[in-house]
């Protein structure tokens, strides 16, 4: 059964995987469906994307399958129903109206275990601030595609510094012309040079 | 046609024309909003930045825009002509790295001072494109680099604009360039943006297109889609988003100066990687989409560009073959600028080597397109008859009158025999072309400017870092 839900998160088939786990809630232990089931299989999903023999719109129909399924398991799982290996607040920077990058490592990261709190395009640094001191996520991401629009990443953690919450949380900026260099230079912890290493990166961040 | 029929290509511009109305443009500028609703575009409910966009407000501005346009220069020779139809032109492309090697470097002004001069030297290469000044800030880069260009070659100009003053700072360089005569009867400078692709104007694009309004100014329009990212991932998709992007562009364009030369540019489209999640530049379909973004420029009766760019981050067979690959489709599709000489790794970087190199490429591709003149004098069935079976023609006038023209002539790719290509080290391309870069770099810049000008573009860029910095 939980190769058949393997098999159900490769094909990105959200009703087969529904199916299934409605049909374990039955005979297993939910914790167990959750990690042998889902967790591994997206485990496997994501070793098979490494080795290009997935790409990314499987990886993403994989992860809303997950999602999906996992509604079904939450009430049955008790205390602290979540999968998530931890919390992500992305945007892409003031004056930047470019979606695809962000999005992208957004859905990436949900593919990779991620809750992802999705700030949209064009965020201020207010709002970014905010939503750190709200929502208490383990990784900020910021994203810009214009280099005039680069430095207010550097601007977003100066206000992070300033409010007392840049210890609290690890930034992570990414975007076509963004490099590792720059990363250093404006004090940001990682830099994922693409929606992959992203999800390496955040996982590397959080201490996996 | 090469890519499209007729009737395909009336169909995806259909279906733009209802994309355009149903799902409208995002204008973040509200002037501009403004001006599109008072001239016939529609409100949209519960989205103040959404414009509707009705066809006949899409015929009257692709009326309004001329099928000609001029592309200037400092060489005294006039300016081409752009129109579809007519032989590609050359240019490099923007940047933000320099490639030394196997490495990349921050391109500062200096680096960039040396590429202009580089490129001036490059005789297929028709014009010279801005790009990042890591040395100088954001702000300031479009200007102080124009600046640099002037000074260095006499080709055309395309500054990449960060802010809208950095264009006006630009325009007031190029009417000291120009002399006192109008900007747009030999436009040696012309200007450019990019939507954001699906079907967003950012105020920054806006404010150049209505700055540099009123001057006869060419505007390049740039449609950048992203086919699966931005975009339906069926390139068809991808037409018809890409068409209804530029098309909005003629619009404004039209709206802010009415008879602005435009060129309709499909030829930044990309497709996603679906492994790495990079936007690629040199794949076959890059050459698909952009060949056919040129026809429907061409169907709208505008002139069009494309890159010829790679993903390769040095330069190597990857580059060579992905640009020749995407810059001879050009020629097929039709299109008319042909951007991106000594791009590498997606437009990211750029590489004195790899413009050596393409400088080849774009030599040949216009040697294909000089195509196979036929007349009496070229078939030659005089000199056939005399010659009979001794079959020399080597020796005869004819052929010393015309080979120049027909055989083409480089020096770059290697052309003799092994033992003489080894009595000269055996060098490969790239070493030859790293030879060309030392050789054309060689010795003291040739000025390109008059001392009145070269102090005048100074002291606007002085100005204008002033008013940025601030202090004296």
């Amino acid at each position: 059964m939980y190769e058949q839900m393997h098999r159900a998160l490769f094909d990105g088939d959200r009703e087969a995987l529904e199916e299934l786990v409605r049909r374990a809630l039955h005979a297993r232990e939910p914790r167990q469906v959750l990690e042998e089931g889902l967790l591994r299989g997206m485990a496997r999903v994501g070793q098979a994307f490494k080795e290009g023999e997935l790409f990314i719109p499987d990886v993403i129909l994989a992860a809303n399958a997950m999602k999906a399924a996992f509604a079904l398991l939450r009430p049955a799982l008790g205390d602290r129903p979540t999968y998530h290996r931890g919390r992500v607040v992305i945007g892409t920077v003031r004056g930047d109206l470019h979606d695809i990058g962000k999005n992208l490592v957004s859905m990436m990261l949900e593919g990779g275990g991620f809750e992802v709190v999705d700030l949209g395009v064009d965020v201020e640094a207010d709002r970014f601030v905010a939503a750190v001191r709200e929502q208490a996520p383990d990784i900020l991401g910021m994203s810009a595609l214009l280099t005039t629009t680069m430095p207010e990443m550097a601007r977003v953690i100066d206000r992070l510094e300033k409010e007392g919450l840049r210890s609290h949380v690890a930034v992570m900026i990414g975007g076509a012309p963004v490099s590792e260099a720059f990363a250093r230079e404006i004090g940001a912890d990682a830099f994922g040079a693409n929606a992959a290493e992203a999800v390496d990166k955040a996982l590397a961040l959080i201490g996996n | 046609m090469a890519y499209l029929a007729q009737a395909e290509i009336e169909v995806i511009h259909e279906r733009s024309l209802t994309v355009l109305e149903r799902v409208g443009v995002r204008v973040h500028h509200e002037p501009v909003r403004r001006l599109l609703l008072e001239s016939g575009a529609r409100p949209a409910d519960g989205d103040e930045l959404r414009v509707l966009i009705p066809r006949s407000l899409v015929e009257a501005a692709l009326q309004a825009c001329p099928g000609e346009v001029r592309i200037g220069d400092r060489r005294g020779n006039g300016p081409a002509v752009l129109r579809p139809g007519a032989p590609p032109l050359f240019w490099t492309g923007n940047a933000l790295y320099r490639s030394d090697g196997k490495l990349r470097r921050e391109l500062v002004s200096e680096d960039f001072a040396a590429l202009v001069r580089l490129i001036d030297a490059l005789d297929a290469v028709d014009g010279m494109v801005g790009t990042s000044l890591a040395d100088y800030p954001s702000a300031a880069r479009d200007f102080v680099g124009f600046r640099i260009m002037a000074e260095n070659t006499r080709k055309h100009l395309r500054p990449c604009i960060y802010t809208a003053r950095g264009a006006q700072l630009i325009l007031e360089m190029g009417k000291v360039l120009a002399g006192g005569a109008p900007l747009g009867v030999n436009p040696i400078f012309s200007l450019g943006y990019s939507i954001v692709s699906p079907l967003q104007w950012s105020a920054t694009a806006l404010e150049l297109m209505q700055v540099s309004s009123g001057h006869g100014l060419p505007f390049m329009i740039n449609s950048e889609p992203l086919a699966g990212g931005t975009t339906p991932v069926t390139l068809a998709g991808c037409l018809v988003v890409a068409n209804a992007d530029a098309l909005s562009g003629v619009v404004i364009t039209q709206l802010l100066e009415e008879g602005r030369p435009v060129i309709f540019n499909l030829g930044f489209a990309h497709v996603l990687d679906m492994s790495s999640g990079v936007a690629l530049t040199g794949a076959p379909e890059c050459a698909l989409l952009q060949g056919a973004g040129a026809e429907i420029a061409a169907f709208h009766g505008l002139p069009s560009a494309g890159w010829m760019s790679t993903e390769s981050c040095v330069a190597d067979p990857q580059a060579a073959y992905e640009k020749m690959l995407v810059g001879l489709s050009h020629l097929w599709g039709g299109v008319n600028v042909i951007w991106g000489v000594g791009n590498l790794e997606t437009t990211l970087t750029i590489s004195p080597v790899q413009a050596v190199i393409d400088n080849e490429i774009c030599s040949a591709i216009k040697r294909i397109a000089a195509g196979i003149e036929i007349g009496e004098e070229t078939l030659a069935c005089e000199l056939i008859e005399q010659a009979g079976f001794a079959g020399d023609f080597l020796t005869s006038e004819h052929t010393r009158k015309h080979f120049r023209r027909e055989i083409w002539h480089r020096r770059l790719p290697n052309r003799v025999k092994r033992e003489v290509w080894e009595s000269r080290g055996a060098p490969d391309l790239v070493e030859r072309a790293q030879s060309v870069v030392a050789e054309k770099l060689n010795g003291s810049p040739e000025g390109c400017l008059t001392p009145e000008q070269a102090s005048e573009l100074l002291a606007i860029q002085r100005h204008g870092l002033r008013e940025l910095l601030g202090g004296a």
